[in-house]
Parts: C-alpha cells; sequence; structure tokens
C-alpha cells in the first residue's frame, strides 16, 4: 500500500488528536485523509491474510513520537514499512514494537501488487522488479524483529541476548 | 582508535574497545527518566512485562512536570498511578511543583560526567551540558531498562561546532542556538551528535550550558555533548552528584562536519513565528507587537533566565496590554528567585508566577492559551501553529532576556537596549 512524503503519523494514525477514542477506532480510520479507502483496503489484505507492506516517501513519522502509532499499524496490519526516510523517534517506536523499517527511495511502487521484502539484504521486490534497496537490518534490530518487539525479545531471553556489536 | 565524546560514552557502556557511526550497540544506562507526559504508555508497556522484576527502578525518576499542576481529571489519575507505581517499585517520585526533569535530574545528583541517561523527552539532551550523554526514549525503551538497566542505540554521527570569541552583554547561548537553527535547519543534524567547544562555550555559565544543549533538540540532534571543565566539576559536586568520569574527544576523533562560529558579532535573534528554524536578528522584527511574554521552560528557566527577566522590569511596569507569566524550572530556583527578591521585582511590574514545572511551554498543561490575533513571545524551545492551544495566535521564540524586554516596550526588542541593566554584571 502506498502513501505520499512527510506523513505524520501522529496525525493520521494515532488517538492524539481523537481523545477518548481507542486503537481499534484508528485502525478503522487510519490514513484516510492521505488515502481515500486506505482503511478498507487494509482490512481486505487483513481478512485474506495477506501482510502489507506500506511504501511510503519522505520523512515517514515526521513531528511523531507516539508509539501508539507503531502498535496501530501493526493492528491494521502492517509487518514492513519501506521509505524513503523516517523520524528517528518513528524509527525507534517501529523497532522497538516489531515493527520492520527499510529506509530507501521507492521507485514506481503498484498500490495492491504482490510484493516481497528481503529485511537482510533490505531490498524489495515487486513484479520481478527491485523497486527499493537499501541497508538491511542489523543483527540487533532482525533480533528485536523477530521476535515481534524489544518487550518479547527480553522476555523470551529472560534478558538480553548475547549480542556484539554489529555493523549496519 | 580515535573516538568522539557520545562514541567512547557508547563504547564503554556497550563493555567494548570502541565504537562507529551506524554500529548497533546495547549498553548499560546509569540513570533513566519518566515524565507524566509520557506515563500511559510506559504503564501499559510494563503491563506487558508482568512477572518480570524492574530491578532497575532505584535508578529511575518519574517526574509530574508536565501536567504541574493536574489540569483535568485523567491527568490527576496518571499521577496517582505514578505515586503508586514508584512506591511498588522504589522509583524516585519527583511530585507537582518540584520541577522539569532535565532541571531536576541534575540538582538532585542524578548525573555525573561520563553518564549515559535516557529519558521520555527528546530535550533529553540537556545532559550534555555536564559531558554526559542523554538522549530521548520512549516508554517501551523505558520498561526494557527498568526491566534489565540496558538499551540498543544506534551511534550517531559526530559534528564538531567550535564557538569562538566572545558573546556580547545582552547576548545568551540561547541565540546561539537560534542561530544554529537559521544555520542548519530545524532537523538540520537530524540523529547527529553535535559537540560544542571553544571559548564562548567555556565562558558560559552552566545554565547557558543546558540550554545550549537543550536546544540542540530541534536540529534533530540525538546528543549534544560538552567537555566538562572546572565549573562543570563545582557544580556537579556541589549538587552531590557521583564522581565524575569526564570524556574528551582523542585527537584524530572522526567528525562528519566542522564548523566555526565566531560569536562576538552575534545579535540576539528571535524564530518568528510557525517555525522554530525562521530566524531573524531581534532587529529585523523591531516594532512586531507582542500581547503575551512567557519565560520558563527546560530550555530558559533557570535563575540566569529569572535574573535577567528582574533586572530588566525593576522599578518598571509591563507596556499596557502584555502579560507575562514567569515559571521557574525547578522548586530550587524558585526558592532562590524568592531570595534574590526577582519575584517582588517581577510581580511588581505586573508579571505572574506559575508553579514549577513544563508550564507555558505547551497548551497541555493548561497553563496559558493566547487568544486569536494575538502575539506571544516565549524563551520555550519550540512555536509550531498552535502549540500554546491556538492556531489562531502567533509564538516566536528569543532569549530571557529579549522576551523581558519585549514585555517591557510592548514589541520586538533587543535587550541591548536596555540602557538601565549592565548585562556585563550579568
Amino acid at each position: 500500500m502506498v502513501l505520499g512524503d512527510r506523513v505524520n503519523t501522529d496525525i493520521h494514525c494515532s488517538t492524539k488528536y481523537l481523545p477518548g477514542k481507542d486503537n481499534q477506532f484508528v485502525v478503522g480510520c487510519a490514513f484516510e485523509e492521505l488515502s481515500a479507502g486506505f482503511a478498507s483496503r487494509a482490512a481486505g489484505h487483513r481478512q485474506a491474510g495477506q501482510p502489507i507492506v506500506l511504501l511510503a516517501g519522505a520523512d515517514f513519522g515526521i513531528n511523531s513520537s507516539r508509539e501508539q502509532a507503531a502498535q496501530i499499524l501493526k493492528e491494521i496490519g502492517v509487518s514492513v514499512i519501506v521509505a524513503q526516510s523516517f523520524a528517528r523517534a518513528f524509527f525507534r517506536n517501529a523497532m522497538n514494537n516489531g515493527l520492520a523499517l527499510i529506509a530507501a527511495p521507492v521507485s514506481n511502487p503498484v498500490e495492491g501488487q504482490p510484493i516481497t521484502v528481503d529485511l537482510m539484504a533490505g531490498q524489495v521486490t515487486q513484479s520481478d522488479q527491485v523497486i527499493a534497496k537499501g541497508a538491511g537490518l542489523s543483527p540487533v534490530l532482525m533480533q528485536i524483529i523477530s521476535a515481534g518487539g524489544l518487550l518479547p525479545l527480553l522476555k523470551q531471553n529472560q534478558g538480553w541476548p548475547d549480542l556484539s556489536v554489529s555493523n549496519s | 582508535m580515535a573516538q568522539t565524546i557520545v562514541e567512547k560514552i557508547l563504547a564503554s557502556h556497550a563493555g567494548l574497545a570502541s565504537c562507529k557511526p551506524g554500529d548497533f550497540v546495547v549498553a548499560s544506562i546509569d540513570f533513566a527518566m519518566l515524565t507524566d507526559a509520557r506515563a500511559p504508555g510506559a504503564m501499559k508497556a510494563v503491563g506487558r512485562m508482568n512477572e518480570v522484576p524492574l530491578t532497575f527502578a532505584p535508578k529511575t525518576a518519574f517526574v509530574l512536570d508536565h501536567y504541574s499542576p493536574p489540569p483535568h481529571k485523567e491527568a490527576a489519575q496518571i499521577h496517582g498511578r505514578l505515586r503508586e507505581f514508584s512506591q511498588e517499585t522504589g522509583a524516585q517520585l519527583y511530585d507537582i511543583g518540584e520541577g522539569i526533569c532535565h532541571q531536576l535530574l541534575p540538582e538532585k545528583g542524578h548525573v555525573t560526567s561520563g553518564d549515559l541517561i535516557v529519558g521520555t523527552d527528546s530535550h533529553s539532551v540537556t545532559q550534555g551540558a555536564f559531558n554526559a550523554l542523554g538522549m530521548g526514549v520512549e516508554g517501551t525503551d523505558l520498561t526494557a531498562v527498568m526491566a534489565y538497566g540496558k538499551l540498543w542505540f544506534q551511534v550517531p554521527p559526530t559534528r564538531l561546532v567550535e564557538l569562538q570569541g566572545q558573546l556580547q552583554p545582552g547576548v545568551w547561548a540561547k541565540d546561539i542556538t537560534l542561530h544554529m537553527l537559521g544555520k542548519l535547519g530545524a532537523d538540520g543534524a537530524n540523529y547527529q551528535a553535535i559537540e560544542y567547544v571553544g571559548s564562548a562555550v567555556s565562558a558560559m555559565s552552566i545554565d547557558d550550558r543546558m540550554t545550549l544543549c537543550n536546544h540542540a533538540a530541534e536540529l534533530g540532534a540525538k546528543a549534544a555533548l560538552l567537555q566538562a571543565d572546572e565549573k562543570t566539576l563545582a557544580w556537579l559536586k556541589a549538587h552531590g552528584a557521583k564522581e565524575p568520569r569526564p570524556v574528551q574527544a582523542d585527537p584524530g576523533a572522526h567528525y562528519i562536519d566542522r564548523h566555526q562560529i565566531n560569536v562576538s558579532a552575534l545579535a540576539p535573534q528571535v524564530a518568528r513565528r510557525h517555525e522554530v528554524d525562521d530566524i531573524v536578528d531581534v532587529n529585523q522584527a523591531k516594532g512586531q507587537r507582542v500581547h503575551a511574554a512567557l519565560v520558563g521552560t527546560c530550555t530558559n528557566g533557570r535563575l540566569s533566565d529569572i535574573r535577567q527577566v528582574a533586572a530588566v522590569l525593576k522599578g518598571h511596569r509591563l507596556a499596557p496590554g502584555v502579560r507575562m507569566i514567569v515559571t521557574p524550572a525547578s522548586r530550587d530556583i524558585y526558592l532562590q528567585a524568592a531570595r534574590e527578591g526577582l519575584i517582588e521585582t517581577i510581580i511588581s511590574a505586573g508579571g505572574s508566577f506559575e508553579s514549577a514545572g513544563c508550564g507555558t511551554c505547551i497548551s497541555v498543561t493548561g497553563h496559558f492559551t493566547p487568544g486569536d490575533g494575538e502575539t506571544v513571545i516565549s524563551s520555550a524551545n519550540r512555536n509550531f501553529k498552535g502549540r500554546l492551544g491556538n492556531g489562531a495566535a502567533d509564538i516566536w521564540l528569543g532569549s530571557a532576556a529579549t522576551v523581558a524586554a519585549s514585555a517591557l516596550r510592548g514589541v520586538i526588542t533587543d535587550p541591548r537596549e536596555m540602557d538601565h541593566v549592565n548585562w556585563s554584571a550579568m
């Protein structure tokens, strides 16, 4: 699924400006102002058991520091976001909540078409074309993502697994 | 391997001989902090850990500063839960009126040179003033730290900024930070560490050094660091800090770039409405009417800032139609301001004081909202449209001195024009 530049997830994917609402409410209307019908298309993929790869432009998550946005994105069914760049607070929140990110410009994405992501290689393919190539996830982040987030990783290991420094 | 300050601190805390930008490390934390603004998310995260004992909790502070005092029931409920939670876990609680998290951490002796500090607020970078690495994190991170005392970080690259020369009387660190924002742009140092060095830094008071590092958050910086010197060590000692372990960059350390800024000719700066990086010399904003003047926040709520305000207002009244609100950054600062007669001076001039805390930085605290068409001049760190709860009002940013001079005249004013103030003596 495709979005543009400078997506403010605090505004479009959290309850920050929707006092009294909960995550489920946002799942039903996320990103509606940026891409009409987004929530229902996402629901369609969810119901068909298709994990969603979200493709976006520059500064995804700009001015947004809510972890809740990353959690809602997962509830929407997004498992990976590929975008030209990410706001740093969003980057940290996404990884900590098991939402994988690849920072790379995306060329000619097609909405609704099947897509393949190789997290370790940082490569995204659609219809046999490589549409994005960035740095792959480091071992530390792969462990966090595989466990479904930082806290699940720590609980499962009863602490930090033995990780030596890794290069990005 | 020659390393910068941030590389050294991360490496030593991760049990590594060295590290370089781009590396991911898992580092031990010296102290952690959670504010009431981030408590709901953090409490949810803690809930997910259930039976795991939060052994690091005694090295964590819960600070009730954003909603100090609570403006609504929801905030009061959060405070109640944090009080209980601190009792259960042994975390240190700083209740309403104690002050802003970033001010309290060093004042209460929780920070020392060489430390790695995390806090659930982007202005955790303030601790760089003490040669400590302070970084902003979120609820999940805070929970991970409370349980296991360590956290993952990607090592940021470092930029070196040398501040040469000497600030003129009436010009302050805030004017430098605004100038940097104009030069690099908001997020111009995104996920980078900045090391500030030079004669102008050495000459700065600790208050001003805190401002210098604090406002680096608006550049997008992950860390802002100064070297420790006699002033740093004396301040830390006076505040009961643990033995400092000063960290200096190695000769030959790699910086991605180096800037040299001569501050001797720097005029007071202001950020124009809505954009933190739309910076002009104060004299280019001359004549801009102001309706409200706000002094405080973790950026400029310290004793030095309140003294600047009192010096400008002593024996005078605020311009007709201008209101001023001063919020001390901590209870200790509030008390000291009282002892020095600053509160009487400011109140006699027509200003008001608020309970120590984040106060008038942001509307959610419930302290101040401007009316439609009004212009606010503030010593805070951000001025985006609607930050004070009214998108039809404008917020300009400046130093405490600029805010005070503007409040006196009713229009944005260069504080150096205050003939009755001997800035050199401050």
